[in-house]
């Protein structure tokens, strides 16, 4: 299964990601740069955490005009996966591929430890490996991750079991406590912890291992 | 007396036509003012209130931020450069699902 990997200026988590996939869960990956516009040969595609463009104007506001954008919201609409890891999520929202939009987080902190969260919904490619309600550990590192979304749109997340991950401890002021969640088609996902960070023992926990497995799952099954 | 590119006028002075006009539009300056929806909740202006409390003004409320945006635009009239600004505004500078935007127009 082929992943990319793309790279803004200003990505930082685009080699943590490359390096799961390539090195942990042992499949082809390659970097995109955020210039390039063919996305034909992937199966998934992952838009890494980092500062795109500075965070300028609001968190992946700017990103979300790249040149790769219109082929990755083409690649989603066409049920390719896409997975979005923090500011990647802020990208997806702004990009209008997933809906709500990003504050600033409540106590006005860059927040960077490792949180727990609880699996909502293992209803999705991205969570079907965990087990329904099963809290991981896995570590969150931002300043916009309060999740705002108006409670018509809160309603229709709950309604359409969209949520996938939710703090136990919301640490950001995110509405619903919601730290991840899925498009209606469950082939987007956007979450602000870092699974990427979070998939090997040595780093202190793996729980965010899954993520990528059930990825993997998901792809083979679908071959 | 007139060519196909030129034409005179009565004191003689060559005046070019449009073709090789440099573009005879008007400065304006838009002044974009972006703030959170009074919906939304807004931890800095609450950060900033209390920091007014705290130096002694008191009977404060409302106290919002927001981002100030200001673009030199070049077009015929005002009504247009205002237009440009609103589309530029929807696109990109503000994001509807949080923020309000208002817009100035001033000829500069």
């Amino acid at each position: 299964m082929k992943f990319g990997v793309v790279v803004f200026p200003g990505s930082n988590c685009d080699h943590d990601c490359f390096h799961v996939v390539k090195e942990v869960i042992r499949q082809p990956v390659e970097y995109i740069w955020h210039k390039n516009t063919k996305l034909d040969h992937f199966d998934c595609i992952i838009i890494p955490g980092g500062f795109s463009y500075g965070d300028y104007l609001r968190c992946g506001a700017i990103a979300r005009f790249s040149p790769i954008m219109d082929s990755v919201i083409k690649f989603a609409n066409d049920g390719g996966l896409v997975i979005g890891i923090c500011n990647g999520f802020q990208v997806l929202l702004e990009a209008g591929l997933l809906p709500g939009a990003m504050l600033r987080n409540k106590n006005l902190h860059f927040i960077c430890k490792y949180v727990d969260l609880k699996v909502d919904s293992t209803d999705s490619p991205f969570s079907s490996l965990y087990k329904k309600g099963q809290t991981v550990r896995i570590p969150i590192a931002h300043n916009e991750g309060n999740y705002y979304i108006d409670e018509k749109g809160l309603a229709e997340l709950k309604k359409n079991d969209q949520i996938i991950f939710r703090y136990v401890d919301n640490p950001n002021g995110a509405v619903g406590d919601i730290a991840g969640i899925v498009n209606k088609k469950r082939n987007v996902l956007g979450m602000m912890p870092h699974p990427e960070r979070s998939s090997e023992i040595e780093l202190g926990s793996e729980d965010g291992l899954l993520v990528f497995e059930s990825i993997l799952r998901w792809l083979e099954g679908r071959k | 007396m007139s060519n196909s590119f030129f034409s005179f006028s009565e004191k003689g002075r060559v005046e070019s036509r449009p073709f090789f006009c440099y573009y005879s539009g008007e400065m304006f300056e838009a002044q974009i003012k972006i703030t959170l929806k009074k919906t939304v909740a807004d931890p800095q202006g609450l950060t900033v209130k209390h920091a007014l409390e705290a130096l002694g003004f008191d009977k404060i409320s409302g106290v919002r931020m927001g981002k100030f945006i200001t673009i030199r635009i070049e077009e015929k009239e005002e009504e247009k450069a205002k237009e440009k600004a609103k589309q530029m505004s929807d696109k990109l500078l503000a994001n509807p699902i949080i923020e309000d935007y208002s817009i100035e127009v001033v000829k500069i």
